[in-house]
């Protein structure tokens, strides 16, 4: 039998039952749509988060305090559990600029203050970064500049101000040259940053910087530092690099297992192959998920396959008696069950582009970093998948078609 | 004149296990091409089986049954599919058309499964509905025919394949007698264009439109003989002796 004889019988039957071959399309559609949206969402929650990642330099080697012998959870531990590992000294950052190919680094600390300009007052996080932080995060200089190497050398009280700051205390006005207070004390106003928006939930224009040296000796008293960042010159060489730091510091801090390290060093690849898998184990997980609607669809089709073949002994029967071998029977109902969830794969490819495209204009009209993409392997699997759905699910029904006996079904009594 | 059947002490039984019934007790006969055969014999009789089984829709339980000097009993399902497309038409008392299919796919429909092309199979159906007297209905739904039309389209189906033999099996059993008479003229002058027929009934007068009547009783032959008076009818529905 000729495959296009067996494709026009087929999709002519499935056309003379309109409703009930449009309503298994749409129940098969939904879960074929889900898939691609799942899979276009899953790109642009990527894009958003690898996104926020833009700000830092991809040169940027990380070094944080970690508690030692946590493993992996080192540095959020000692977060969370208040324990302070005072042992990175500014003197390590020195050190670490030395390095063949670190051209620069700065050591930051962070804090919260609450500061004052006439009558407003605002608690913000108080940034206390190197003066070579505008150069290895490549910072956005709005107005103004940022401290220079010399102010923080002289613990200046000097202050580059987030863009939120700069207009809710100054408005339209100039603010360089301006002083506000941080916990009574004066700070010159030296620059403004750009617009930044949030990284990570955390909204990067409500803050401050202030020279480490400045935040360290003013107000915590303190020598140490919570990280370095530093910029590699030369990224064939990362790893070495990396491992240049590890080394150092280890020396520097008396270390000879690296289980005890009470540090960590990071690259800003490692974030993003990290962030990556986070998000690639999210998608998968809501596509598992959306599988489920998948299988029921199946199901479906198996149903109506069920009613379709019974309704249908008389015509099968026929055939069969009239010379139709039961492979031509069982290609019959197997190509009508694949019209079916390929027709349904195709709607469901639409619909999910379309709603994809719909959740990107949301998402990009609320401020997020979105990107619209509809990978071609989320539109071969859904196309794939639904007819290999019409294929399994299809062949039971088919089978029963195809093994009725002829005089059985022709007989009218 | 060559053999076309060959049937030697054929039964049939049905049945399980536990219930076994016997259908035909072991039957004997030869049909030549070109011959136009009557199966007669009241309900019961095993006709039914008799033909389902010559028509290679059902299979032997003992005996021999030679279609043109092959053994039939030997055949998988897919050859007898294959003898069934290329060796004979059916023609039911049912009609057993498509009744969603247009009259030119109904008998378009067999060769289907042959590999015609296209073009061909529409040629062959629409030659063959002409000659039935139906070229002007071709693009009819069968429920849009009277019932004398639709077996016309019968007719024409079972011929689509230019088969060795037709079955007929009550042919006239839904047709008014007008109908009925115009079924018989066709398939009169099919056999003297040389088709083989076998026809299936329990009535006696359209028995005698053949030329040789087999007569079951309780699945045995009570006789097997020419047809003394034959009946023939006319295409307008009238009999002519």
């Amino acid at each position: 039998m000729l495959f296009k004889d067996l494709f026009t019988i087929s999709s002519s039957a499935l056309l003379r039952q309109k409703m009930r071959t449009i309503l298994t399309i749409i129940a098969l559609s939904i879960g074929i749509a889900s898939v691609v949206i799942i899979i276009s969402a899953g790109k642009g929650l990527e894009s958003m988060v690898l996104g926020e990642l833009d700000v830092y330099s991809p040169n940027t080697l990380n070094i944080e305090v970690r508690v030692p012998g946590k493993g992996e959870t080192g540095s959020a531990t000692s977060m969370a559990t208040g324990v302070t590992i005072t042992s990175l000294k500014n003197d390590d950052m020195e050190e670490i600029v030395k390095l063949p190919n670190i051209s620069l680094a700065y050591n930051y600390v962070t804090s919260q203050q609450v500061i004052k300009y006439r009558e407003q007052n605002k608690t913000v996080t108080v940034f206390g970064y190197g003066a070579d932080a505008a150069r290895v995060d490549n910072l956005k200089i709005l107005e103004g500049r940022f401290y220079t190497a010399e102010e923080e050398k002289s613990v200046a009280q000097v202050v580059f101000i987030g863009y939120k700051i700069k207009d809710d205390f100054f408005g339209e006005d100039t603010a360089i040259g301006k002083s506000i207070f941080i916990k009574g004390k004066s700070f010159r106003v030296v620059g403004v940053q750009e617009e930044m928006g949030a990284s990570f939930g955390f909204d990067m224009d409500s803050i401050i910087y202030i020279p480490t040296k400045t935040l360290q000796k003013r107000f915590l008293g303190t020598d140490y530092a919570m990280g370095i960042n530093a910029h590699v010159i030369d990224m064939s060489q990362l790893e070495n690099t990396k491992e240049d730091v590890e080394m150092l510091l280890r020396d520097r801090h008396d270390i000879t297992d690296p289980d005890k390290d009470d540090f960590k060093v990071t690259t800003m690849e490692e974030i993003r192959s990290t962030l990556e898998t986070v998000v690639g184990g999210i998608t998968l997980l809501l596509i598992a998920l959306v599988c489920i609607s998948l299988l029921v669809g199946g199901v479906g089709i198996t149903n109506i396959m069920y009613v379709t073949v019974t309704e249908r002994t008389f015509e099968i029967g026929l055939r069969k008696s009239l010379g139709a071998k039961s492979k031509d029977v069982l290609w019959q109902f197997l190509v009508e069950a694949m019209i079916l969830t390929a027709s349904g794969g195709v709607v469901g490819v639409i619909f999910g582009v379309l709603i994809s495209y719909l959740i990107y204009l949301g998402a990009t009209g609320f401020g997020l970093k979105w990107a619209f993409a509809v990978p071609i392997y989320a539109i071969v699997l859904a196309i794939g998948f639904s007819t290999s759905v019409g294929l399994f699910f299809g062949i039971y029904p088919a089978k029963k078609a195809a093994s009725l006996d002829p005089i059985v079904a022709i007989r009218k009594d | 004149m060559s053999k076309l059947i060959e049937v030697k002490d054929l039964k049939k039984e049905y049945g399980n296990d536990e219930v076994i019934t016997k259908i035909l007790h072991g039957l004997t006969f030869d049909i030549d091409k070109g011959e136009f055969v009557s199966i007669m014999g009241p309900s019961g009789s095993g006709k039914s089986t008799l033909m389902h089984i010559l028509g290679f829709l059902d299979t032997l339980s003992e005996g021999q049954f030679l279609f043109e000097g092959r053994d039939v009993s030997k055949l998988e399902d897919d050859e007898l599919a294959d003898m069934r497309s290329s060796k004979i038409g059916f023609v039911f008392q049912a009609f057993n058309l498509l009744n969603r299919s247009t009259t030119l796919e109904n008998v378009m429909l067999p060769l289907l499964y042959t590999d015609t092309p296209k073009k061909e199979r529409v040629k062959r159906a629409t030659d063959l509905l002409n000659q039935v007297g139906l070229g002007h209905r071709l693009d009819y739904t069968p429920n849009k025919l009277s019932g004398g039309e639709k077996q016309r389209v019968a007719i024409a189906r079972a011929l689509v394949n230019d088969p060795d033999i037709i079955f007929a099996d009550e042919p006239t059993g839904n047709l008014d007698s007008k109908s009925g008479l115009q079924v018989m003229k066709i398939l009169q002058d099919l056999n003297e264009k040389g088709h083989s027929i076998i026809l299936v009934t329990h009535e006696k007068y359209t028995a005698e439109h053949a030329k040789r009547i087999i007569m079951l009783k309780d699945g045995l032959i009570e006789y097997d003989q020419p047809v003394e008076h034959r009946q023939i009818a006319d295409e307008n529905g009238t009999l002519i002796k």
